[in-house]
């Protein structure tokens, strides 16, 4: 990093010196490459490197940010001096806040990676699309092909004036496809990534023939089938898709940040009953293939946190003030996109926990319904004081005598945060948690990596509807 | 700041030049952004971003590779090292027509409010304050015994972009922009309901701010005890905002020519053809004042002009950057927008116009005229609907069942779907008069016979 942690030290005593009884600093520095070829030709290949620092102050109890990513000192203390004015502009106006007295935490973390997909020569990235391309260009009926690369490498210090001094880097390798197929005049599209904390490495050893050739197939397959029927389905949804429900249909209504704006529909429902008995739903930043996140922008060690234990809500997601305002303890939630924007509470790795059920018995104990597929989803969303929640599914297959027989595609599901996770009447051994280098989550202008999975589910009424 | 950039790109241009790159585009923009967030009613934070990022793309032989930083005290002999071992190891684009040439401005249109750009943080929480004001005033004409702003944001900004090229062209725009967006919820009788506000605009429009954020108001209380319908065909009528909304997501990417040069658009080859109702005219209109799209030249330096895209349902133009017009052998059409500051540029509009050629309706009289129909004015998962095939779709939040010309009751929960071709074609039943902004779409709103609704 440019700034010395001695630097660091020295800006911070410069903010508590105007004013500020408490002065956090994030510096960031993030490299993103980028490769895309749409058939055949490399229309992108990019390199971003971002850099700056992000300055949160406390005065008078109010708080105020400013950020830069001009990093000459004078800079720097120029927009410590605008974070302390714009605390001091909200002086009698505005909600106080104050920070939950954790312990300090120092720590220096480099997520786990073999080769820096950074030192890799660069043919070598476009050869891996080329091949990706020339894969799904083998299946007649493919008309559009778009192989993608993606890798980041995020390095993250957290300073602040209680004397916290957190060192993270994290890399994200990914390659993705997006796919269009086209079958008596029918077009339908696809998109499917896989993504690793890892290096190079990773994809070296992806089964990258396989991933093709799969979504290549399904994307023609997507095109011939019809589109569902709308109404009221029993549903077994796969891995990818239980991780993507619960995102939804819960994880956002357990926010701290939401539930303290009283716009979450969860809101004084701890300790009660919000799902079926059979779900335990965990937030994790460690959990083997989600997104790595040992601590969060406040230097608050992300714990695995259960926010549903057996059916019963046992706490929010926190940030250290949400956890002051509403009572709990910091789980290590608050997260930024980048230096320059403010702390939000955030998602990190949303799952069920596994239950008993054999993914076979799921099935044959499911005599008509549909099997809900992730591979292909377009993702979803939520309005949490509503209580609604929508989430596409990838092309699907409807259960008939116990077992899944015909595609249909265009599913679009849809339900209530407080009734869906009721429904849920089964819940299979398996677990499958992913995270992804080409999207994340958004909420207030702010995109951030998560991660989510879960075993085979079934829902025992869910309403699903298409376009045509 | 413009100073800076072009001193930044004429360094890095000299050093690209020693290595023998062919050419070169440099990218860069900043800006200052002054926010004020709130949290169960009540101001919680201010913050003061000051950023300033650019891109550079280069051609060796076809070979083009691009970076974007935000250092703005960068070795620029490191960059072009960096740029040109990317460069080299790519392979040539046999298509690649050089970068573009000949900058210069097209339409006109005001798009810097000098009221923004000198605004003060004191002034901002004022008018963040006043419009507060007017929702409240909202929810309580609807009976409300109270309405909160759950969380929102306001941000006022002012920046500047300034693109050149290696043929010593350059040119520099500023302009600003106001953002406010909250979600209100309001309680009446035991019973709460919310809606989501959005105000995006050049400029600060006090007449329209408080229209919408008064509308916000009423409508956090309407939707009270909304409740599903059952599964089946609805006449469908969606406000304009909504109607903008699906319009972006099944619609305007298939108006890009890259979409349609990579087979990703169900435009192609539909140059003179009927492709929507004949009582609809589709513009791209950069000359808007305050629009949010408005511009004069677009990120290649390339003038911006007014187009007709669908003349009474005839395709009679599609949206092009530099790359895709010199493919088909055309001129670009000023529309090469870039996503990021290191990214290629492609086609995507201005300000996108949908009007009605033909009779119009109120939206009053739309209802009246239905006799089994849902209005809707608030939707969850739309952007997931699908422009390679039209594809509509998305989840009612905020909905009105309508029976014999009557609102009923409010709906949730049920999910549309159909196709926007349909619906902007045979199933098109009527069009309102006036067209809304919302971010850079002006539409009217739409009436859509038999769409599917999956209910109870």
């Amino acid at each position: 990093m440019t700034i010395s942690s001695l630097e660091l030290a020295k800006l911070i005593r410069f903010g508590e010196e105007n004013g500020a009884s408490y002065i956090d600093l994030r510096l960031q520095e993030k490299t993103y490459e980028s490769i895309i070829i749409d058939n055949g030709v490399v229309r992108e290949y990019s390199l971003d490197i971002s850099k700056g620092i992000g300055i949160r102050v406390i005065v008078n109890g109010y708080e105020g940010y400013a950020s830069t990513n001009d990093l000459r000192m004078e800079k720097i203390k120029e927009a410590i001096i605008n974070a302390i004015k714009s605390a001091k502009a909200l002086e009698n106006k505005a909600d106080k806040t104050e920070l939950y007295n954790r312990p300090v935490y120092k720590d220096k973390i480099i997520s786990h990676y073999a080769t820096d997909a950074l030192d890799v020569d660069p043919s070598e990235k476009i050869e891996l699309l080329m091949n990706m391309y020339k894969l799904a260009k083998s299946i007649e009926g493919v008309v559009s092909i778009s192989p993608r690369y993606g890798y980041e490498v995020d390095h993250r210090v957290f300073a602040s004036s209680n004397g916290d001094y957190i060192d993270v880097t994290t890399r994200l390798i990914g390659v993705g496809l997006y796919l269009v197929g086209k079958t008596e005049g029918v077009t339908e599209r696809l998109w499917d990534s896989r993504s690793r904390i890892a290096g190079w490495e990773y994809l070296k050893n992806l089964d990258i023939e396989k991933f093709t050739l799969e979504n290549a197939k399904l994307v023609v397959e997507a095109a011939k089938a019809p589109v569902i029927k709308p109404g009221k389905y029993v549903a077994v949804l796969d891995n990818e898709i239980v991780g993507l429900m619960l995102h939804e249909a819960f994880g956002h209504a357990t926010e701290g940040d939401i539930v303290e704006a009283r716009g979450s529909v969860l809101e004084g429902r701890i300790g009660e009953q919000v799902a079926s008995e059979l779900v335990t739903i965990v937030d994790d930043g460690r959990i083997d293939g989600g997104y790595y996140l040992p601590y969060d922008d406040e230097g608050t060690p992300k714990v695995k946190v259960k926010t549903v234990e057996k059916g019963i809500l046992k706490t929010f997601l926190h940030s250290l003030s949400t956890a002051r305002k509403l009572g709990g303890k910091p789980t290590g939630n608050a997260r930024c996109m980048s230096y320059s924007h403010t702390l939000l509470v955030r998602q990190t790795n949303t799952y069920m926990e596994p239950g008993d059920w054999k993914v076979e018995e799921l099935f044959r104990e499911t005599r008509k319904g549909i099997y809900i597929k992730g591979k292909g989803a377009m993702g979803g969303q939520v309005d949490p004081a509503m209580g609604t929640f929508t989430f596409t599914a990838g092309p699907s297959y409807l259960i008939e005598n116990g077992e899944p027989t015909k595609l249909v595609r265009g599913v679009m599901l849809s339900g209530m945060i407080l009734e869906t996770l009721k429904n849920v009447d089964a819940v299979a051994n398996d677990l499958v948690v992913r995270t992804s280098v080409f999207g994340g989550c958004g909420k207030g202008g702010q995109l951030v990596r998560v991660g989510d999975g879960g075993p085979h589910v079934r829902v025992k009424e869910i309403t699903i509807g298409s376009g045509r | 700041m413009r100073e800076i950039m072009m001193e930044l790109s004429e360094k890095i241009f000299k050093s690209l030049d020693s290595r023998g790159v062919d050419e070169a585009e440099f990218y860069g923009i900043w800006g200052k952004r002054i926010s004020i967030t709130l949290s169960n009613d009540k101001f919680k934070t201010i913050s003061v971003r000051d950023v300033g990022e650019y891109g550079l793309r280069i051609a060796i032989n076809k070979k083009i590779a691009g970076i974007g930083s935000s250092d703005l005290t960068i070795d620029p002999e490191a960059i072009a090292d960096r740029i040109v071992k990317i460069a080299k190891s790519s392979p040539s684009d046999p298509d690649w027509p050089g970068f573009a040439h000949n900058y210069s401005r097209g339409v006109m249109a005001s798009i810097y409010d000098n009221k923004l750009a000198n605004m003060q943080i004191d002034e901002l929480i004022e008018i963040f304050s006043q419009v507060i004001d007017y929702t409240k005033e909202g929810g309580k004409r609807e009976g409300a015994e109270e309405t909160i702003i759950t969380r929102g944001t306001i941000s006022v900004f002012v920046g500047g972009l300034y693109v050149a090229n290696s043929y010593g062209e350059n040119l520099y725009d500023e302009h600003t922009s106001v953002l406010l967006d909250y979600m209100v919820k309001s309680r009446k009788e035991g019973e709460e309901s919310s809606y989501y506000l959005i105000y995006a605009r050049r400029n600060l429009d006090e007449e329209i701010l408080r229209r919408d954020a008064y509308r916000a108001g009423e409508y956090s209380v309407k939707f009270i005890r909304a409740k599903p319908i059952e599964s089946g065909e609805y006449t469908l009528i969606l406000d304009p905002y909504m109607t903008a909304e699906f319009l972006m997501s099944a619609l305007i990417p298939a108006f890009s020519a890259l979409n349609i040069q990579q087979k990703r658009s169900p435009l192609a080859d539909k140059i003179g053809k009927k492709i929507l109702s004949e009582d609809i005219i589709i513009r791209d209109d950069p000359s808007i004042d305050w629009g949010f799209g408005s511009r004069s030249f677009d990120d290649e330096g390339i003038p911006t002009r007014n187009k007709v895209l669908v003349d009474k349902g005839v395709l009679t133009e599609i949206l092009y950057d530099h790359y895709t017009a010199s493919k088909d052998n055309r001129v670009s059409t000023g529309n090469g927008f870039r996503r990021s500051p290191s990214s290629p540029p492609q086609p995507s509009p201005t300000n996108f116009v949908i009007l009605s050629s033909g009779n119009t309706m109120s939206i009053e009289d739309m209802v009246k005229e239905t006799k089994k129909g849902v209005l809707v004015h608030g939707l969850i998962g739309q952007w997931m609907s699908n422009y390679v095939n039209g594809s509509t779709q998305g989840t009612i939040t905020h909905g009105f069942y309508i029976e014999n010309g009557e609102i009923k009751h409010p709906v949730k929960g049920v999910v549309i779907g159909g196709n926007i071709y349909d619906w902007l074609g045979k199933d098109l039943i009527a069009m309102g008069k006036e067209p809304i902004q919302y971010l850079d779409v002006y539409t009217p709103e739409i009436m859509v016979s038999k769409t599917r609704i999956a209910g109870k």
